[in-house]
């Protein structure tokens, strides 16, 4: 300041007076201060505005951090309450459901005694106690008379003494009855059995008629203890085997007469024993001999 | 006694099912078991 006015005095020393050096200072110094105001105002607001940015980003940066770690915090919170409210949500669940369940049972049981109180009541209504007693007694009441009943007639009738007389005279009967009949029965047996025989021996004897002794042996053997129907369906069967076995011992005998015969021819030695005069005679003694 | 309660417990739920043919039979059977069951208490009594 004291340069301006100084430097102010030097220069215009001849054309500036002392009033107008001191309005020309202040004036100066008025400008000057504002300018420097101004300066320094601007210089206050840049670095304002620069700490702003600092801090807004620090707080940007410290609030991200804060948020992070509330979140994290807050999510375990809210996983916590989660769980212990799960837990407590689950035991009213039970204790509900439990509770539920009981009072059901107990309605339940409720229901059925009281349908079946009703229902005993409505039969009592319906058809009372005394009644079915009463019904029960008449039926067993009526039982009973019968087989009273039942009992007394049959004893009433056997003591009654001509109904008893007529009641052993009709079982007297009833046994003679009884007895004849089977007497009866045991002579017509016997009837058809010597009928049966005489029966089989007629046929027999028809058949046989004209036949050897031998041969009707066989026959007669043979059919011993058959009934006659028997007989008819076997006696052409029995006779043709008698024969074939016949035929078949004649048919051997010849063939052994015949070599007995060459061999004496042969020889010529005379024997004293007895021949038979021929070969048809000695075949009918060995067939006499034959068993068959 | 257990019997005739799940007889009519059946009853009860076949009324609720609207089955009421099945629920009828039901309902005979227990009023039939009922009355057989006083006529046998009737016949346990003396007659005379």
């Amino acid at each position: 300041m004291s340069k301006i006015s100084d430097l102010l005095k030097e220069v215009g020393k001849d054309v500036l007076t002392e009033d107008s050096l001191k309005q020309i200072e202040t004036v100066f110094d008025e400008a000057v201060e504002k300018k420097a105001d101004e300066r320094s105002k601007i210089a206050t607001e840049a670095a304002l505005t620069t700490q702003d940015e600092e801090h807004s980003k620090k707080l940007g940066e410290l609030l991200e951090a804060i948020d992070k770690d509330h979140t994290k915090k807050l999510n375990k919170v809210v996983e916590a309450v989660d769980h212990d409210r799960a837990r407590k949500l689950k035991n009213v669940i039970r204790r509900y459901r439990q509770s539920i369940n009981e009072e059901a049972t107990s309605l339940k049981d409720t229901v059925v005694e009281s349908v079946s109180d009703y229902l005993d009541s409505y039969i009592e209504e319906a058809l009372p106690t005394k009644t079915i007693e009463e019904a029960t007694t008449n039926k067993r009441a009526y039982d009973l008379l019968s087989e009273i009943r039942k009992m007394l007639s049959v004893d009433m009738v056997l003591a009654n003494e001509s109904i008893r007389e007529a009641v052993k005279d009709g079982k007297e009967t009833i046994d003679d009855q009884k007895k004849e009949l089977n007497e009866l029965t045991e002579s017509h047996n016997v009837v058809s059995e010597e009928l049966e025989g005489i029966k089989k021996d007629l046929y027999l004897e028809k058949k046989l008629n004209g036949m050897d002794e031998r041969k009707t042996n066989f026959v007669r053997k043979t059919f011993k203890d058959k009934d006659l129907a028997f007989i008819e369906e076997n006696f052409e069967y029995t006779v043709n085997i008698f024969d074939k076995k016949a035929q078949e011992s004649l048919d051997i005998l010849k063939e052994e007469a015949m070599t007995e015969s060459k061999t004496k021819e042969a020889k010529v030695v005379e024997e004293n024993v007895e021949q038979p005069k021929t070969a048809v005679s000695h075949y009918a003694q060995e067939l006499a001999n034959m068993r068959l | 006694m257990m019997d005739r309660n799940k007889q009519i417990k059946s009853f009860i739920s076949n009324i609720i099912d609207k089955n009421y043919a099945v629920a009828t039979t039901e309902l005979k059977s227990v009023v039939e078991n009922k009355l057989k069951q006083k006529i046998a208490k009737a016949i346990k009594k003396d007659l005379f």
